[in-house]
């Protein structure tokens, strides 16, 4: 039964991102796990992993500042708007997402 | 062990005794030397004897094996000499007669001891020279060896005196005995007897050589196994026992010193980590929960790290931003480490109802609430500006201006400021070409709508299917559910926000949980006997009212077309008492014909198509039928109805109680028309309809203003306010002239995108919003904006009074019509799209 479970879970997570990667406005999108590897990325692999360096630098950064306001506070989603783009980045204890979205005009 | 220590006296007494009694029993004395070898008196006392033998002190020597002299000299040659010296002053005669005396005690010697011996030689002695050696008092402070030396002294004396007067022969007599332990050996020779010492040949006194024995011989080994076992139960044993006593003992510390080893150089290094606030927290937490666990996990996490660096410095290939990656992972590992269960689950802001539970045997990373999260973001960036329309933040007028001249997705209409602006709809693949059959708002989050898809009438396609989307992931529903058969009604709990009942086009009614994703009912009325036939229309959660029940449980009401009203009650199972059984309506001439005629043909149940219960007595609803006919009965009473409502020419498809007046409703009939009633006129007071409305699928009151509501056709959208419509022809003096000519329009109507077929609307609980389904799977929400000042309560109360007063007056008037209905064309209509 939780096999089952985990299975579905699996199959609903799969999903979840092949509709990230279909959203509107998105360029980018990598999933990669804490010790380095990559799990998933719709990027060439240079800038992959020149991003994934330095966004867990900062991305690290910015939970330990959160962390070392109130110790119980944790970091749940960091967003960068840059000129051209928004980087979204959504850290885990396991894993470290980051999808690049371009700028609505409005 | 003290009876060692007995033995041990014993010998020593018995060497004594032997010392007493040496010159006559000197066989009986070898028996007693052999028995305590090791006692250094007897060899003095041997050697002393055996110098009783000879007339000269110095006639022994002892010799080792090399031949050097180690004859030991006595302490008493001293004493000798002192008492030399004394015996020369004194009177040789008295010498003699001691000598006699003495000679006479020693042979009737007895048990006495030496001092007593002492003593008496002293007391008969005038000679005292053993006063000058001791006195009475003093004997207590002589060791035995020197008391021994001194008495043996005495019969050295007295042997040397008896000598003098004795031959040879008698010398001869006191040859020292040879003792094999002692090695002595005594060398007849007169003159000079020489003791050569030399080791002796090793004795065995226990050996116990450690028995070896292999497996294979079995009885050898099993009686050495368990001889080895009552010895370790021994071992185990003496602890406590008083049969066995522990001992210390004194060991000597030998002098340390130093002895210098090699090894291996000690390869060091540094390593430098923050102590951030959080780090400490997490520690303090870790170990408060682990107890001493997370050191160990610590180290080795620390080990890994380190050798995963000296793997990677030593490669070659590495890429710079992979060192950068693991310098930054070394320093921060305690953060991805130590706080695995501190780190709070995150968990999507305001629904109750998608808790992700946090329970410990979820295996799998919680990469799903981060795709949850970042699809939500994601929505979030695009559908910004709609998202604040649809929490009615203001915007900027010239950004409304502009958005309706790009989109044209709004209207104005007429005198008002009313305007419908579609904000967003709710599809997907799941939903393609699917009928929305009901649209049902959750009550706690204000966000959740929960849609079922389903067809009116009988169709092949048997799935349904029960979507429930979120205002903030607009692109795909939150939850999903597929059932076997057409979905037609929905409705969410009060009490239990996660619990959805849904009614089935087969008759059957699940309750799903929101808890889990895709997943089947948890409970469902597949196997219920008592269950509905016909699809069930309508479905309800209702709260027990009264006070007498401890427990205050909902219910659940469902009305089906095979004209029953069930209520439900849901513990383990379902469990169902029938309400009521609608029973078709006759009016009093049709009954007699009946009963005249006796055909027996007409059916006697209608099928139900929707209820209503009122919101302050909840005891009391209302049920439409599909004869046209609106019945209003009570739960309590099951036989017949209260009041029944007769206008509507076609099936009624929905009622709905003002939420603001107790005693009106709304009706909305296939019949091309919505009629208004009041409680205590079975007719209606107002009907509505418009030249291009057909079917009213729905009609709801809009909860902000009592005057106003919304109804969907089959085409259009449409909204009635009847406080705009009337008061622009109010009048009182035109009252006649308007009774004929007035208009009543909706005030606003919109026409349904893509000349879809529009089947349900719903108005959204905390937003002007209201959502209409269509009959290809969409759900579209539009804002209504603008919205004037509400009417309240006593608005509607005014305007239905006189509409009633009108209608009686009119009724005198005209004999045609006795309910007064008008019908009016909408002056603008704008097609779009």
């Amino acid at each position: 039964m939780s096999s089952t479970v985990v299975s579905t879970q699996q199959a609903e997570i799969e999903e979840t991102m092949k509709r990230i990667q279909t959203h509107k406005g998105v360029h980018g999108f990598v999933v990669m796990s804490n010790d380095g590897s990559f799990v998933r990325s719709t990027i060439d692999n240079s800038t992959t992993m020149s991003l994934t360096g330095l966004i867990r630098t900062l991305s690290d950064k910015a939970k330990s500042c959160v962390r070392d306001l109130d110790p119980q506070n944790d970091l749940t989603f960091l967003r960068i708007r840059t000129k051209k783009q928004e980087i979204l980045v959504a850290p885990d204890k396991d894993y470290l997402t980051i999808v690049l979205q371009a700028n609505e005009q409005h | 062990m003290s009876c060692g220590r007995n033995r041990r006296r014993s010998k020593l007494s018995s060497t004594l005794h032997g010392s007493s009694t040496a010159n006559r029993q000197s066989i009986e004395k070898s028996h007693q030397f052999s028995s305590s070898i090791k006692s250094n008196h007897s060899g003095k006392l041997l050697k002393e004897i055996s110098r009783e033998n000879t007339t000269n002190c110095d006639r022994f020597r002892v010799l080792d094996d090399k031949g050097d002299d180690v004859t030991p000299r006595r302490i008493t040659d001293y004493i000798r000499l002192n008492i030399k010296k004394h015996n020369e002053e004194e009177k040789p005669i008295a010498e003699t007669g001691n000598t006699r005396i003495i000679e006479n005690q020693e042979k009737s010697m007895s048990d006495k001891s030496i001092v007593s011996t002492m003593n008496l030689t002293t007391a008969t002695s005038n000679i005292g020279r053993t006063n000058t050696l001791f006195s009475v008092g003093e004997k207590t402070t002589l060791d035995i060896g020197t008391r021994i030396i001194l008495e043996s002294e005495h019969l050295f004396n007295k042997t040397q005196n008896e000598r003098t007067s004795h031959n040879n022969n008698e010398n001869q007599e006191f040859q020292a005995t040879f003792l094999p332990g002692f090695g002595l050996q005594c060398i007849n020779d007169v003159l000079a007897d020489t003791i050569v010492l030399s080791e002796t040949e090793t004795m065995f006194i226990l050996n116990l050589n450690s028995i070896v024995v292999t497996q294979n011989d079995h009885e050898e080994y099993n009686r050495i196994d368990e001889r080895n076992k009552i010895y370790m139960n021994l071992c185990k044993n003496q602890r406590g026992n008083d049969l066995y006593i522990e001992r210390g003992m004194q060991t000597f510390n030998n002098a340390p010193k130093h002895e210098h080893t090699v090894t291996d150089s000690i390869f060091i290094r540094s390593q430098a980590s923050w102590a951030n606030t959080w780090d400490i927290h997490d520690s303090t937490i870790e170990s408060s929960q682990y107890e001493g666990k997370v050191y160990r996990q610590y180290v080795i996490h620390n080990n890994e790290n380190l050798n995963d660096n000296r793997i990677k410095f030593d490669v070659n290939h590495n890429s710079n931003t992979k060192q950068t990656i693991v310098s930054t992972q070394s320093s921060q590992n305690s953060s991805t480490f130590i706080s695995q269960e501190s780190l709070v689950k995150i968990t999507p802001s305001n629904t109750n109802c998608f808790e992700l539970n946090d329970n410990n045997k979820n295996k799998l990373p919680d990469i799903d609430v981060d795709a949850f999260i970042m699809e939500r973001i994601l929505n979030l960036n695009i559908y910004h500006q709609k998202h604040t329309v649809y929490q009615g933040f203001d915007h900027q007028d010239n950004h409304g201006s502009e958005y309706l001249q790009d989109r044209k997705d709004s209207f104005l209409i007429m005198n008002t400021n009313l305007k419908l602006e579609r904000l967003w709809q709710y599809t997907s693949y799941l939903t393609h070409d699917r009928n929305v059959s009901c649209l049902c708002w959750n009550k706690q989050n204000h966000n959740l709508l929960a849609v079922g898809y389903g067809y009116f009438q009988y169709s092949d396609d048997k799935q349904g299917l029960v979507c429930c989307w979120n205002a903030k992931n607009l692109e795909f529903p939150e939850r999903h559910y597929q059932t076997n058969a057409s979905v037609t009604s929905l409705s969410f709990s009060i009490k239990h926000p996660n619990l959805l009942a849904v009614g089935l086009f087969n008759g059957n009614i699940c309750v799903f949980d929101l808890n889990e994703n895709n997943t089947f009912p948890i409970v469902d009325t597949n196997k219920y006997d008592k269950k509905h036939t016909n699809p069930v229309w309508q479905i309800e959660w209702n709260e027990r009212d009264r006070s007498s029940e401890i427990d205050n449980s909902e219910i659940l009401i469902s009305i089906s077309s095979d004209g029953r009203i069930i209520r439900w009650t849901l513990r383990k199972e379902f469990e169902a008492t029938d309400l009521m059984h609608l029973k078709p309506y006759h009016s009093l001439q049709m009954a007699c014909q009946i009963l005249n005629n006796n055909d027996g043909n007409f059916s006697n149940s209608v099928g139900g198509l929707c209820f209503d219960i009122r919101a302050n007595d909840k005891t009391i609803y209302l049920c439409g039928t599909d004869e046209g006919v609106i019945h209003r009965c009570s739960m309590i009473y099951n036989e017949k109805y209260l009041e029944s409502y007769i206008g509507h020419i076609g099936p009624v498809y929905k009622v709905h109680w003002s939420p603001f007046v107790e005693n009106i409703f709304l009706s909305a009939s296939a019949d091309w028309t919505i009629r208004l009633w009041m409680i205590g006129y079975n007719q209606s007071c107002m009907t509505f309809s418009s030249t291009n409305s057909k079917i009213f699928f729905d009609a709801i009151w809009s909860p902000k203003s009592s005057t106003m509501f919304y109804c969907v056709s089959e085409n259009t959208i449409e909204i009635w306010d009847l406080s705009k419509s009337l008061y622009n022809v109010y009048s009182f003096f035109l009252l006649f002239l308007l009774l004929i000519n007035a208009r009543l329009d909706p005030i606003y109507v919109a026409n349904s995108p893509h000349q879809l077929t529009l089947t349900s609307i719903a108005y959204a609980i905390d937003s002007d919003c209201i959502a209409v389904g269509t009959s290809n799977g969409t759900v579209w929400i539009y804002h209504v904006g603008n919205l004037s000042s509400s009417a309240n309560a006593n608005d509607l109360l005014t305007i239905v009074e006189q509409t009633l007063h009108s209608q009686f007056d009119s009724s005198e008037k005209s004999d045609i019509n006795q309910e007064l209905s008008l019908t009016s064309t909408p002056s603008i209509e704008i097609n779009h799209n």
